[in-house]
């Protein structure tokens, strides 16, 4: 049965994003004149690579369960996108990547005090990723990168959990069809499954958020369907992990979000005993 | 293995394979005069999961009276004591924000006369107790199925706040026991293999007690082989057996 393979330090899988930093990222996110959709992107992937990290942290550091990276595309090309010490490198072990932000920002929450009241407390947010916009959308580039490095991967890892590639985008690519590409990427196994490649979709509609959907009619608009049929099938293992985090699942469902993060597919890798608990964003500077 | 005349007990911990022998997060703990018992599984997800789950197992062993979880709050402040003042990035902060979580079984074996009795215990998720009398499993708590283990079982909480939904979610058993029979506490992988095993109408605790007590200690080589052939979910395994 695929996607049972154990992921252990020494058979990690791969997390790589691919972050649409086009112009059009300008453009207000679901309707909130105050943040755009580049500021909503760097808000996702801010928010992932600090769940990655955490899965794997313990008392005695981060365990290199996952290797991660992220391509970033706008201008004229695709390019890795970390800064910094990580600055060039495609893919970076997940304890490289919590050791090396490019800032850890104090912030403050409300949290239950345990007693029926409500205390403030301070934390440190880490920030990898600040928001860009500028210029064209090569996705299909992206893609093709995307397929290159999680290649080389495999050859170091055939027998990984299968990699995930996490493609967060309004859609509108102007280097061609993303489709083949796309394709392409999906068509990458270990000997334990395919690549799941996993689309989110931002866009400046205010529309509710939707969440691993099963067909594409219904869809709010063209990119929104294109990317649906970009994005993999979620393998049983996944919806069987999905639907205990409360998602309304079928067999045809895909790894497409509108609007919504892509946070919860952290929780779905099975590392071992997991806790009910991932990050939450909704936190006062 | 410690023994008493009152009540023989033995145990038996792996580490999980790829991990190094330091990284084993289960805890055991056993006091025949007192014939209080626990088992405890740190969960891999949380950090300092290992120091909360011998606080638990400690915590039981030295508590009085009847199974409730009103020792956990004192746990719980010496967990806060032995990691809230340690230095940590920000991961290593927000894990230890979160608190450690662990599964947890305790067993209490109280002596009626010489050769019966009663025993009662509680349980936090998927920690196992089975109770054997000669040849049949006569008890088996909390989980009867093999299928009911998954990797989101119910988790005690070293922090206050998550901890209080903890207590709901114990559950309690109680039974008789006569001289003769056995006890076998066990953290989930060999639980689960062991659940299997009886659903095939074959006898695991022969299996367990025959490696456990031979001279050569092929308990180890038995459970690396088991996991070899995917017979037994790659974990830490904890063990302890009890004959009255």
């Amino acid at each position: 049965m695929p996607f049972t393979a154990e992921i252990r330090r020494n058979n990690p899988t791969c997390f790589l994003f691919l972050v649409d930093q086009s112009s059009s990222m300008l453009e207000p996110f679901a309707g909130n004149q105050e943040k755009n959709k580049a500021q909503g992107v760097a808000d996702a992937i801010n928010r992932l690579l600090q769940n990655l990290a955490l899965k794997c942290a313990k008392s005695d550091g981060i365990r290199d369960y996952f290797h991660v990276g992220v391509i970033g595309y706008g201008g004229n090309q695709a390019m890795p996108a970390f800064s910094g010490t990580l600055a060039a490198r495609s893919l970076a072990p997940i304890s490289e990547i919590a050791r090396n932000p490019v800032r850890v920002e104090q912030r403050s929450r409300k949290v239950d005090d345990g007693a029926g009241g409500v205390m403030e407390q301070k934390f440190k947010f880490p920030v990898w990723f600040e928001p860009v916009a500028k210029g064209k959308t090569p996705m299909c580039q992206a893609l093709q990168m995307a397929h290159s490095t999680v290649a080389e991967f495999l050859k170091n890892f055939p027998n990984c959990y299968p990699p995930l590639v996490v493609n967060i985008s309004d859609g509108a690519a102007t280097d061609g069809d993303p489709e083949k590409p796309a394709a392409n990427l999906r068509n990458l196994a270990s000997t334990d499954g395919n690549l799941l490649l996993l689309n989110a979709h931002l866009s400046s509609k205010e529309l509710r958020p939707i969440e691993y959907p099963d067909r594409e009619e219904g869809l709010p608009d063209k990119y929104a369907q294109l990317l649906f049929r970009m994005s993999s099938l979620l393998p049983p293992k996944l919806l069987g992990a999905a639907k205990a985090e409360g998602f309304v699942v079928t067999p045809a469902s895909r790894g497409f979000v509108f609007n919504a993060d892509l946070v919860a597919i952290v929780r779905f890798l099975d590392i071992g005993t997991q806790v009910a608990t991932t990050v939450q964003h909704d936190v006062q500077k | 293995m410690t023994a008493t005349s009152a009540i023989q007990w033995r145990s038996f911990t792996l580490y999980k394979d790829g991990n190094a022998p330091d990284e084993y997060e289960d805890a055991l703990a056993g006091n025949p005069a007192s014939g209080r018992f626990a088992v405890a599984d740190g969960a891999s997800e949380s950090s300092f999961a290992a120091l909360w789950a011998k606080l638990l197992v400690e915590g039981f062993i030295a508590a009085r009276g009847r199974t409730t979880l009103n020792w956990l709050l004192p746990l719980q402040k010496r967990w806060a004591e032995a990691v809230d003042h340690l230095e940590l990035d920000w991961f290593g902060e927000e894990k230890r924000e979160q608190g450690a979580f662990a599964t947890f079984l305790g067993l209490v074996v109280q002596k009626a006369q010489a050769d019966q009795g009663r025993w009662r215990a509680v349980a936090v998720g998927d920690c196992c107790l089975f109770q054997v009398r000669k040849d049949t499993l006569l008890a088996s708590f909390p989980v009867q199925r093999s299928t009911d283990f998954g990797n989101r079982p119910p988790l005690l909480c070293s922090r206050a706040v998550a901890g209080k939904d903890s207590l709901a979610k114990a559950k309690r058993a109680v039974g008789k026991w006569e001289k003769g029979d056995r006890f076998f506490l066990m953290t989930d992988a060999l639980a689960e293999w062991f659940l299997q095993r009886h659903e095939q109408q074959r006898r695991p605790w022969e299996s367990l007690q025959r490696r456990l007590t031979d001279a050569n200690g092929s308990l180890t080589a038995y459970i690396e082989q088991l996991r070899s052939q995917k017979e037994m979910k790659n974990d830490d395994v904890t063990l302890l057996t009890i004959g009255l």
